[in-house]
């Protein structure tokens, strides 16, 4: 690091230290913590409203709304009485009168579902926060339902395919692009635990089916310094706990997998489980119900636990996936992979401390495979536990939220090639990470969030990255709002996988080498939002990722995988726009997203066949345009759901040819020669362009008064599009993705 | 529900239309057809048979289609203007069919050959060969036995300039042949026996020992020279590391034409 740099960082750290001096208090004021709940299962309540006002005011003091804890703090109130007003759509509003001394004060809310709620259909509680801003989505358990997916409910991939910028490269692999950033340089967080890859391998489903999820936030990117080790997207998923009040579940059978989930309290209003479990059945239904063989299974569980109390929430959550299966039709190399995610987290908001603060640790360990089936030849892993802190502090009358993570990773390799020799390495790393994040509420048209992380590890120079979110409302108000994110981005460690064979997923993790600088990355993204009238909503976003050191690999003509990454530089950039329209029954929204993904990296480093000193290319997931139309209706209790996706086509790599290489003073006769896939320019073409419509249709009928049977049919790809996947260029097959695919699921419900 | 209805039929008309954009042409094609059509692996020389491989680029090894090959291949000595159809003989590795054709008819010093292979639609691939030429020339005679120091002299005359020679000199030590690869030389090179011993007996502790000496520790006096000159269109060393910056016009690999042999002196291996 430069002086500058380093004059920035201590500044930066210094202020940190700062923040971290005991006893530096400069409210006399009072403080008010509330936490919402559902009066129904107990669940906290994110996106509540919450309003301080004096009594006979309209304009209130102060105003807040929940986070994913249901947790608001309301700060630097003078000590008097005051009208509290808690609202959330869908619920009964709030109202009590309290009177607040100076310190800190806890106050619980349960909040009844409204009475026409209770009358009609159950339509989830809409968030008083809107669900876009710059750089990032919000989205609701209850809009992963109008996505129509093969049964038998909705998930967290088959919404995310139906955003801009998001881009799958089939229907099988569980390989996910988020504005540009590949699979591994995106963060997926469940319940703040890391997983590294829980997308499954029928790309329809995700370890976060509609029923476990409470809200996920999709930072496509210029997050804040609250994540870290994510060069391009952070996936911020939020598990419900279970109900606090009575046993419910669900038992569920479809074409594509059956589930079963089971929660209620193990102390009623405090404590509570919940346990899910799906399991594909796919791989024995395609053949008999469609003709063709879908050689792909998978199976997950989540568990969890949750205590509420007046003064802290915990919960422990358990993750645990595996898929295996073959993506290519000659079902010649078989996949697997495991995720395996346990951890816990406190937030304490007791009224003796000054300050809430949480915890949070755990382990993540991930391991994939891949070879002849019941033969994996390649295995690569990576385990990581970790422990965080985090307390939240006020300075210069404003929150500030300060972090220290540790982390201690395990990365191992075994890469045996035919031909080629066998590959091997482990290394274990630790890791000290250091954050803090402030909401600075300028004015009421202004709000400003700088953040700053850095990171010391043993072998890699300590890094300072700093970040910034600007979010301007020209009318004071949420219904406009003009975003701006910059921030710089480092990652520890990166991905290698073959990018010339889209029908290999397996993915080798390593930390970069001693002398080797860090995959690092610039975000800059400006977005405009627009809210007409309560029910339609416009925006509009361009952004601009700078990415520095990406591993990639080697263009080696032997068929494999060079664990030795090249670096190259990329450039992403694009605009997406979105118009969502929600009018009682009625939904739609149409999403266009256009981006342009360009790497490059020195010639003779990566082995390419091109002129030039500097070779620049489109990798495969570069899909420069994008619409997605997705609509639902309502009507009779049935509920119909459209979804039509528009891919232009990606870049692929044509096949020179394949050759049987000899030494030149190898005799014919004597030597078989070694195998080499001999390719073209890197990524020179690009395959047909790409769409499909699905639908469906949803009923519920009610057995008895806790009773319910859904039924679920739709069909995916219903006009039977036949969109390419890949081209194997072993067995010289093309690989298309799903045909047409009708199904009928059933869920039987108690709640 | 007026909006509702105008919303639906916007959508409706935006699949409509964006499914006939999207395009019904689905076809892919997946090889640069128009870039490679054989590997051709292969050299010329004047020791044994001469075989070359070719192997259709656009085939994979281990398919079924491999077993046989679209193909005529033809050789032609450029300076006789002899030619002649090469003939297949199928060798099986592991399950893996290769191509190899024989060449019959026998190879000139300095002559240039063409190698043309042929698809059925007419498309070739093509490669030259140009054989080393010149006289090799060792000093001292093989009659004549040399000191451990003394110098012989390993001369190629009369070659062309882009002409290259491999060299490697063995010794014969406790009951084996010890190699001392040099690798490419000039086309003239001084051997000197001792530093040969020197450099092939790694392992052994000569330092203390005079290299007058070094001979005497030799089980016999032969010096065993072997030799590849190459002819002066010898693709690159690269070439071996990136097949595709081969000298094969419309294919990839390696075609040539080399002289390889192996000569003796003799040193003074008694002890003074």
């Amino acid at each position: 690091m430069d002086r500058p740099g380093r004059l920035v960082c201590g500044f930066l750290l210094g202020l940190l230290g700062l923040g971290m001096m005991p006893g530096v208090v400069w409210a006399q004021d009072a403080t008010l913590r509330v936490v919402v709940t559902s009066a129904r299962d107990g669940g906290p309540l994110q996106g509540a409203n919450v309003t301080l006002a004096i009594p006979g005011a309209e304009e209130p003091r102060q105003a807040g709304a929940t986070t994913h804890d249901g947790y608001v703090a309301l700060r630097d109130v003078s000590p008097g009485r005051y009208t509290i007003t808690v609202s959330y759509l869908g619920f009964e509003t709030h109202q009590d009168t309290l009177r607040l001394d100076s310190g800190t004060r806890v106050y619980n809310v349960s909040l009844s579902v409204a009475t026409q709620q209770l009358t009609g259909l159950t339509v989830e509680g809409r968030s008083a926060e809107p669900a876009r801003q710059v750089g990032l989505e919000t989205i609701r358990s209850a809009e992963l339902s109008r996505i129509p997916t093969p049964g038998p409910e909705g998930d967290l991939a088959s919404y995310l395919q139906s955003l801009p910028g998001v881009v799958s490269t089939g229907d099988r692999g569980g390989q996910l692009y988020i504005q540009g950033g590949s699979p591994t340089q995106n963060r997926y967080l469940v319940d703040g635990l890391p997983v590294v890859k829980p997308f499954h391998i029928s790309s329809f489903y995700s370890a976060f089916p509609q029923d476990l999820v409470q809200s996920v936030d999709l930072y496509a990117g210029g997050f804040g310094a609250k994540y870290g080790e994510a060069l391009s997207s952070v996936l911020d998923v939020r598990l419900r706990p279970g109900n606090m009040k009575q046993f419910d579940g669900r038992v569920a059978l479809g074409p594509h997998l059956a589930s079963v989930r089971v929660e209620g309290p193990i102390d009623r209003g405090s404590e509570s489980f919940l346990l899910s479990t799906r399991y594909s059945l796919v791989e024995q239904t395609a053949g008999p119900l469609w003709g063709d063989e879908a050689p792909i299974g998978f199976h997950d569980v989540t568990g969890r636990y949750s205590v509420q109390s007046d003064n802290y929430s915990c919960n422990i959550t358990g993750v645990r996936t595996h898929d295996r299966g073959s993506l290519d039709a000659s079902q010649t190399r078989e996949h697997s992979w495991t995720n395996t995610v346990l951890g816990g987290r406190c937030l304490v908001y007791e009224e003796d401390f000054d300050r809430t603060f949480s915890i949070r640790g755990g382990y993540s360990g991930f391991e994939n495979r891949v070879g002849s089936p019941g033969v994996p030849e390649q295995v690569a892993g990576r385990w990581r536990s970790y422990l965080l802190l985090n307390y939240d502090e006020v300075f210069l009358g404003q929150p500030i939220d300060f972090g220290a993570r540790f982390t201690v990773g395990q990365y191992d390799a075994t890469i045996n090639e035919q031909f080629v020799g066998v590959d091997r390495f482990s290394r274990t790393q630790g890791m000290v990470r250091l954050h803090w994040s402030m909401d600075w509420n300028v004015n009421d048209y202004l709000d400003l969030s700088p953040s700053f992380v850095t990171r010391v590890t043993l072998d890699v120079e300590p890094s300072a990255e700093p970040r910034l979110r600007l979010t301007y409302q020209p009318d004071g108000t949420d219904q406009q709002e003009l975003g701006l994110a910059l921030g710089i981005y480092r990652q520890l460690d990166g991905g290698l996988r073959d990018l010339r064979d889209a029908g290999n997923v397996f993915t080798v993790w390593r930390p970069p080498l001693r002398d080797q600088p860090l995959p690092s990355a610039f975000h800059g993204i400006l977005g405009y939002n627009q809210r007409f009238r309560g029910w339609f909503e416009a925006s509009v976003e361009g952004y601009v990722k700078r990415l520095y050191n990406i591993p990639v690999t080697r263009w080696t003509p032997e068929v494999g995988l060079d664990t030795e990454p090249v670096l190259a530089d990329g450039l992403v950039h694009g605009a997406s726009a979105q118009l969502e329209a929600e009018e009682g029954p009625f939904y739609a929204s149409i999403g266009y997203g256009w981006s342009a993904v360009t790497y490059e990296a020195s010639t003779d480093d990566l082995g390419a066949w091109v002129d030039g000193q500097i070779f620049s290319y489109s990798p495969a997931h570069d899909r420069r345009h994008q619409l997605n139309l997705v609509s639902s209706y309502q009507w009779k209790g049935i509920t119909a759901s459209i979804r039509w996706q528009y891919g232009s086509g990606r870049p692929f790599t044509k096949v020179y040819g394949y050759n049987l290489s000899l030494n030149p003073t190898q005799r014919p006769t004597e030597a078989p020669g070694t195998a080499q896939t001999i390719y073209e320019r890197p990524f020179g073409a690009r395959l047909p362009s790409y769409h499909r419509l699905d639908f469906s249709f949803k009923r519920s009928f009610i057995l008895t008064n806790r009773l319910a049977l859904d039924v679920s049919a739709g069909a995916i790809n219903l006009y039977d599009r036949r969109n390419i996947f890949y081209f194997d260029a072993d067995t010289l097959q093309r690989v298309n993705q799903s045909p047409l695919f009708p199904y009928l699921s059933f869920s039987l419900r108690v709640d | 529900m007026l909006i509702v209805k105008r919303i639906s039929w916007c959508f409706i008309a935006l699949i409509g239309v964006g499914t006939l954009l999207g395009g019904c042409d689905n076809t892919l094609s997946p090889f640069a057809e128009d870039a490679g059509l054989y590997s051709v692996y292969g050299y010329l020389s004047f020791s044994g048979s001469n075989f070359i491989r070719v192997k259709d680029l656009n085939t994979p090894p281990t398919s079924d289609s491999s077993q046989s090959l679209d193909a005529t291949v033809r050789l032609k000595n450029l300076q006789t203007g002899r030619s002649e159809t090469l003939v297949d003989s199928v060798v099986v590795f592991d399950g893996v069919y290769t191509h190899n054709f024989r060449m019959r008819q026998p190879v000139k010093l300095g002559d240039t050959y063409r190698l043309t292979v042929e698809r059925s639609d007419g498309r070739q691939a093509k490669a030259t060969a140009t054989m080393p030429g010149g006289t090799l020339n060792i000093e001292p005679p093989r009659s004549d036995t040399v000191d451990c120091t003394d110098e012989i002299l390993f001369n190629f005359q009369n070659t062309r300039k882009q002409s290259s020679v491999s060299l490697a000199v063995a010794v014969f030590w406790e009951g084996g042949i010890q190699w001392d690869n040099r690798g490419i030389i000039d086309k003239s090179t001084t051997l000197v026996p001792a530093n040969v011993v020197f450099q092939a007996l790694p392992d052994y502790e000569l330092n203390s020992i005079d290299p007058e000496q070094y001979c005497a520790l030799l089980d016999n006096p032969e010096l065993r020279i072997a030799y590849t000159q190459y002819g002066p269109d010898w693709p690159a060393d690269s070439v071996f590391i990136d097949p595709t910056s081969s000298r094969i016009e419309n294919g990839l690999g390696v075609f040539g034409g080399l002289r390889q042999d192996t000569v003796s002196r003799y040193v003074d291996i008694s002890r003074e």
